[in-house]
């Protein structure tokens, strides 16, 4: 039954499924800063490559643009109140009003009715006040929301703050990588080579085969001429080892593909190292620097 | 196991800095006493369990080798394990040095090796994390298996290697922690665990000789 048809207007106006969406729209941006900004807010932290002198300055630019976020969500979280108030306080309306309607419909054609007719035509414009009171309320949690995005948008000066913090920053890397990135570089190459000759042990205890004679090798090359039995070196490289492979080897420690229960181990022994000191079956210390 | 490093001079209360490594990697030994050198790797042979002795004689002398050729450089410690990893052997090394970094600020130690590895081109990918306290660089590469063996037409295996560089708190220093390993098929116990070491540094006032 059209309420408008039967009362010659419609005092509480609202489409509930358009209600919805916005609710919806609304919760997943809320969800999106609360993210966003406790991404914002850990920035600098411990641990952070924002803790330091040259990361900071950004760092703290970019924590007042999380205080910013947090009053725009304070006003969306004020809007989702009050869509979600609106939307309860429309049912509750609209269902007074078809009550209404149906007894309005009910006394059509009774002329001794129309002073309840008219009670009730008074009651659904009562409801209709409500309902506008419910309106000005969620407009003003929007307008709220619209002077919150002003402010982000009047704070734009900081983004020319940020602009120029993240040209000084990359200025310093440049200056830092200048300085110091070809030695890294040497160090990291010089880190691979000698894993790679460490490999070579896993082969002489029989547990890789990498297909090929490590000897022959130009970096253990390098190392059996440096050998004081080079020539038995030489014969250990050109053997095949598997065959006296180790029947059986330990069970990785860890194997557990759960990072958690890799750090139990290491931090049981760390446990042990302090209250039993070298006792605990494990070798303590042992690689100096060449400081020496 | 525990690798300590130490940072500058060798004095009494020089700092170290302190890796947790589980007790599967075997150290090769760098002492630079002969005797204690030479009584580590006698060790390292026991622990492994190795019988045969034409394969003790070998892995002694390479060993021996080894440490004559770490005893320059930048690289301060090597080990290796050899275990069974979910029912299959597996193996992977585990490499050490201290850097230079020309500065206590961690963060641009870290944003700066970063773009430093990522030009450089040889990685397949380069990352920064946060690893507890510690901001650090990962980068992933894989090579032949042996320095040379692309240069004299050889085919090898491939070895996968992730290197993690992380800034010593306090020190213009980092740790730089390369794991390099042919067991691909292992690789994500291998990432994981070298998270955790890198993970664990810790910075002490002992100095190394103390520590026993």
């Amino acid at each position: 039954m059209r309420v408008d048809l039967v009362l010659g207007f419609d005092p509480t106006p609202s489409e509930p499924q358009q209600l919805v969406v916005l609710s919806d729209v609304l919760r997943k941006v809320i969800r999106a800063l609360v993210q966003a900004r406790s991404e914002l807010g850990h920035i600098g932290c411990t641990g952070s490559v924002w803790d330091g002198p040259v990361g900071a300055p950004i760092a703290a630019l970019l924590r007042r643009y999380s205080l910013q976020m947090s009053a725009l969500e304070e006003s969306l979280v004020e809007c989702l109140q009050a869509v979600d108030s609106w939307r309860d306080g429309v049912e509750e309306r609209q269902s007074q009003v078809t009550s209404i309607v149906a007894s309005v419909a009910d006394l059509a054609g009774d002329p001794t009715a129309e002073d309840r007719r008219t009670r009730l035509i008074a009651t659904a414009r009562e409801v209709g006040v409500e309902h506008d009171r419910a309106a000005a309320d969620l407009a003003a949690a929007f307008e709220e929301l619209s002077g919150a995005v002003e402010q982000i948008v009047r704070a734009d000066d900081d983004l020319g703050e940020l602009d120029r913090a993240l040209v000084a920053l990359t200025a310093a890397i440049d200056d830092w990588m200048a300085a110091e990135a070809p030695e890294l570089l040497r160090t990291a190459v010089s880190l691979g080579e000698v894993a790679g000759l460490t490999t070579v042990i896993s082969e002489l205890v029989g547990i890789a085969a990498l297909g090929r004679k490590p000897g022959d090798a130009a970096g253990v090359r390098e190392i059996i001429a440096r050998s004081p039995g080079s020539h038995r070196l030489i014969r250990a490289l050109r053997r095949q080892w598997l065959e006296v492979a180790p029947a059986t080897l330990p069970e990785a420690t860890f194997s557990s593909r759960s990072s958690g229960a890799i750090t139990d181990i290491l931090s049981g022994r760390r446990t042990q190292t302090a209250t039993s000191d070298s006792g605990a079956g494990f070798s303590v210390g042992g690689l100096k620097g060449s400081g020496e | 196991m525990r690798f300590a490093l130490l940072i500058g001079s060798r004095t009494e209360a020089a700092p170290v800095i302190v890796l947790d490594v589980p007790p599967d990697f075997y150290e090769v030994p760098l002492q630079t006493e002969t005797e204690a050198r030479t009584a580590a790797q006698l060790q390292v042979l026991e622990d492994m369990g190795l019988s045969d002795t034409g394969q003790r004689e070998a892995l002694s002398l390479y060993l021996e080798a080894l440490a004559i050729r770490l005893s320059r450089g930048s690289v301060l410690g090597t080990a290796f394990c050899a275990v069974s990893l979910e029912g299959h052997p597996s193996t992977a090394t585990l490499t050490v040095a201290l850097h230079a970094t020309g500065t206590a600020d961690r963060g641009l130690a870290v944003m700066g090796a970063a773009e430093a590895m990522r030009r450089e081109g040889r990685y397949a990918s380069v990352g920064i994390h946060e690893l507890g306290v510690h901001p650090a660089v990962t980068a992933i590469a894989e090579r032949p298996s042996l320095p040379g063996d692309a240069a004299n037409g050889q085919v090898g295996a491939t070895l996968r290697e992730m290197s993690v560089l992380v800034p010593v708190p306090g020190h213009e220093q980092a740790a730089m922690i390369t794991l390099s390993t042919p067991c691909l098929e292992d690789w994500a116990v291998y990432e994981t665990l070298l998270l955790d070491i890198a993970r664990s540094l810790q910075v002490q006032r002992t100095h190394p000789d103390f520590i026993h």
